[in-house]
């Protein structure tokens, strides 16, 4: 969802620097993508144009930098801190739900799947997210703990949801998509602001921020946040026991020591607390039985960055980050340190190419205590990841076709050398539209777990006089190897009128080597029970392909509609071999259509009225596939209506009441996967909120 | 209700027929630019024709300051603008005051839409000041702001309200009043 108005408020192209992030690359692309331009150059002369000239101009609803986002080639949409607030989110999954092409599957309380463009599950394998350029991913399940990312809301600058591999720059892992969270620069958050809201769902969300400077070139703010959630419902009726809450909090410091230079360090820590009914599989008596138990985990990161600008056309910028977590739950416990480091170096040579280059370095560090139910093969371990990247961009025709040429090689401790190219081409036909193709190929590299590891899932009970207890395992292979992606994409982007713009895109991806089980039977512990070992494997290949549609149009300065279209089919095959043993079939789901519409609405300059109406198609193939798995059928299509109220009182005080899954009691979404924990359903929720600030 | 509904439908089929007219090539090359880069420039030039009291005569190391309150629209955009640029020889800076702040020793004071609600607070404390208050919002000139910078239809409108200008001892030259309508303010 791309929105024009606010954007053109919120990304100056100067802004840059500050917002800076791992998506200094994105930005790259963004602002090489707009040839010649230079921002400097056109403010100066700006100021050299009379008074009449500058009263005959004409104000474009887009900012310079959402120009270049426009002429970017690449499926991008820009979530803005204002759509976040205006829909009533009050988590950075549920932020997610704006963009096209992004599925968000709330599992219970506080799991969610997201998926982007398919190959959904509750780990999100396969893409990558970043909260100012630290990367979120975890390498035990090549996921994301949704639950443990936060962010103070109100902070954002804004959420970009690139759809498409973004590997030539991210690397490993950027393989569906990559989402980038950017909060903003301390000098924007200045002052005291406190909000206390309470409901149905969350049941608190309470936030304190203080922002001030330290003299005239530093600025910081320092945050505390507290959540609580009540349960959720049970597919099967009654409680899904799923509560939590969770305390964060951190600050943001930034200073401009000399000109050209700016400096950031920021850092969170956060401790959290779910109610979780875990399945716990005895193995005398056969069994296995549901124990309500509490997940904890606790971590903290901190984060320096440095860009030095030569140039408008040239930056330096080094970046070093620890990112660290202990999570404890009955039958998993981790502690893991990662220490990351990123050199980027944009120059131009020549008249026609601008090359950003860099290189960086990552050490993942993680303990696992054994439990008798999961198992680590190298239960402490720790592994490197080096990488090196180059991109060219070739303005072929300046301001009119470009081509972008990359590569990111990658070394990392399970699979060794991965290549990930990518092309782009781009062209600017009038500087309302573009029209852009890529081909690009990505890779997921393997998890911990996938590379060794062994889990009992679940003990299914005899069945006399012919079954036996039978016991499933689930191990991981050190044979498993890379997934593979080529992506093939196309987009137009249009903006028929400075009140409308319009952002069309179509995709095919060619996968091979995904996740699938290859199952053996492993009579050794008759007559107990009997093994079914089931190995993962790079058992499927095939392709999904796709569409998204997205529009805005700003009715009027006060109104606000925008609308999106999203569009999957999978067609994914299990290799022959793979399939001997019985293996399962494809292993992931998303819905294969999704529809969204929104309407921000300034009812008076004090107060706002947001409506946001979603439709995700019904799909099947969640859940944990295990033979007592009942909830592994589909998960039925259906509708969501969310409202929002706000009202500012005077400049200090806003009160806003949000609604959200108004038009049911309670709905589906994903089922639980690996972990077959409780199904749960997704109620209608009710929120108010206070925000005081001065 | 129904009456809503059917305003929600014909607004949906209209949006589709544009999304369909679109598909032809734009024609219209506007010469355009963002709201805060023009917004940028007018505040610029404002230091060049509006006179200060005794701005000339001013140690020349003491700053020129434009004061931005509330959401900031220009983000690093303004200080690119103004950065090197000096008014009779004083460099230009640009703050950004926190509310609750006084902006009472600005040269100009931009009043983001965002505070809208806030104006006659604001004013009352550069009332007499010489400070030349900037605001974006409609009908704000009429409640006592010096300029407003109106964005209507894709354009830029001006409205000076010159008695408060002269209040506060600033002169405004004919240049730029040539350009504004000329608003007063409502009692």
């Amino acid at each position: 969802m791309k929105t024009q108005q606010k954007n053109a408020f919120q990304c100056g192209p100067n802004r840059r620097r500050h917002t800076f992030t791992l998506a200094l690359a994105l930005l790259t692309i963004c602002r090489l993508a707009h040839g010649t331009n230079s921002t400097n150059r056109d403010d100066h002369e700006l100021l050299k144009l009379s008074l009449e000239q500058l009263m005959s101009m004409k104000v474009t609803s887009v900012s310079k930098k959402e120009e270049k986002l426009s002429g970017t080639a690449a499926a991008i949409s820009v979530i803005t801190a204002d759509d976040i607030q205006r829909s009533g989110a009050n988590n950075i999954p549920d932020a997610f739900r704006l963009a096209p092409g992004v599925d968000v599957g709330r599992v219970d309380a506080h799991t969610w799947a997201v998926g982007v463009r398919g190959l959904n599950d509750t780990f999100s394998p396969g893409l990558l997210t970043l909260i100012d350029g630290r990367s979120i991913y975890s390498p035990l399940f090549s996921s994301t703990f949704w639950m443990a990312q936060d962010v103070m809301l109100e902070d954002l600058s804004r959420i970009e949801v690139v759809r498409g591999p973004g590997s030539t720059l991210w690397g490993a892992n950027a393989f569906n998509g990559v989402i980038n969270i950017v909060s903003k620069p301390a000098d924007e958050t200045q002052g005291l602001l406190v909000n206390a809201g309470g409901g149905s769902q969350p049941a608190v969300a309470s936030s304190v921020r203080w922002g001030d400077k330290l003299g005239d070139n530093t600025f910081y703010r320092i945050y505390g946040k507290y959540d609580q959630w009540n349960d959720f419902e049970a597919v099967n009726g009654g409680s899904a026991n799923d509560r939590w809450w969770k305390m964060q909090g951190g600050f943001r410091l930034d200073q401009k020591p000399v000109a050209g230079n700016e400096f950031t360090l920021q850092g969170d820590v956060y401790h959290l607390e779910a109610n979780q009914d875990m399945p716990q599989v005895s193995l005398s008596p056969p069994g296995r039985q549901t124990t309500p138990a509490v997940w904890s985990q606790t971590g903290g990161n901190i984060l320096g960055r440095w860009t030095r600008t030569f140039s408008d056309r040239a930056e330096l910028s080094v970046q070093a980050y620890y990112d660290g977590e202990r999570f404890e739950v009955p039958i998993i416990n981790e502690t893991r340190h990662a220490i990351d480091l990123d050199i980027r170096h944009q120059f131009q040579l020549g008249a026609r190419q601008e090359i950003v280059w860099g290189g960086g370095y990552r050490l993942n560090m993680s303990a696992f205590d054994n439990t008798e139910q999961v198992r680590m093969l190298e239960s402490s371990q720790s592994k490197s990841v080096f990488n090196t990247f180059v991109q060219d961009q070739i303005n072929l025709v300046p301001e009119r076709l470009r081509l972008t040429l990359g590569s990111k090689l990658e070394h990392n401790d399970y699979t060794g050398f991965e290549v990930e190219p990518g092309a782009r081409l781009a062209w600017t036909p009038t500087e309302r539209q573009t029209v852009w193709a890529s081909v690009s190929r990505a890779v997921r590299t393997p998890s911990q777990f996938e590379q060794g590891s062994r889990m009992e899932l679940t003990m299914l009970p005899s069945s006399p006089p012919a079954t036996p207890a039978t016991l499933l395992v689930l191990e991981g292979n050190d044979r498993f190897n890379s997934e593979t992606l080529i992506a093939y994409e196309i987009g137009y982007r249009v903006q028929p009128h400075a009140r409308l713009s319009l952002d069309l895109n179509a995709f095919v991806n060619s996968y091979d080597g995904l996740r699938s089980k290859l199952n053996q039977l492993d009579p050794s512990t008759l007559p107990a029970y009997l093994t079914v070992n089931s190995t993962l494997v790079n058992g499927i290949s095939g392709e999904t392909y796709g569409a998204e549609i997205a529009a805005t149009w700003q009715v009027r300065d006060t109104w606000r509609l925008s609308a999106n279209y999203s569009w999957l089919e999978e067609n994914l095959r299990l290799a022959p071999e793979a399939s001997s043993g019985g293996a399962q079939t494809a292993r992931l789901s998303a819905p294969e259509q999704q529809v969204m519409l929104r309407s921000s609405l300034n009812l008076t300059p004090r107060v706002d009225f947001d409506l946001g109406l979603r439709f995700v198609g019904g799909f099947s193939g969640s859940g944990s596939g295990l033979p007592d798995d009942t909830f592994s059928s589909k998960v039925e299509s259906y509708f969501s209506l969310d409202a929002r109220l706000a009202w500012r009182v005077n400049p200090n005080l806003e009160l806003s009441l949000a609604g959200q899954n108004l038009l049911e009691e309670a709905h589906r979404e994903f089922n639980p996967t690996f972990l077959s924990t409780v199904a749960a359903q997704v109620p209608r929720s009710v929120f108010g909120k206070v925000s005081w600030r001065f | 209700m129904k009456h809503g509904q059917n305003n929600f439908l014909r607004r949906w089929l209209m949006l589709i027929s544009l999304a369909l007219a679109s598909c032809l090539p734009a024609t219209a090359e506007d010469q355009t630019v963002s709201e805060s880069q023009l917004k940028s420039a007018f505040l610029y030039n404002f230091t060049k024709f509006v006179e200060w009291p005794n701005a000339a005569s001013e140690a020349t190391n003491a700053p020129f300051t434009i004061g931005v309150v509330g959401d900031d629209v220009f983000g690093r955009r303004l200080d690119e603008v103004v950065r090197s640029e000096t008014v009779h020889g004083h460099p230009i800076v640009v703050q950004r005051i926190k509310r609750g702040d006084s902006g009472s020793d600005c040269q100009i004071l931009f009043i983001s839409r965002s505070e809208n609600g806030n104006l006659e607070s604001l004013l009352k404390s550069v009332a007499g000041r010489p400070v030349l208050t900037v605001a974006e919002t409609e009908g704000s000139a009429a409640r006592g702001v010096m300029v407003n910078l109106l964005v209507l239809k894709g354009s830029l409108k001006m409205e000076i309200n010159r008695a408060e200008a002269q209040r506060a001892q600033l002169e405004i030259r004919s240049d730029l009043l040539k350009l504004a309508k000329i608003v007063t303010t409502a009692k």
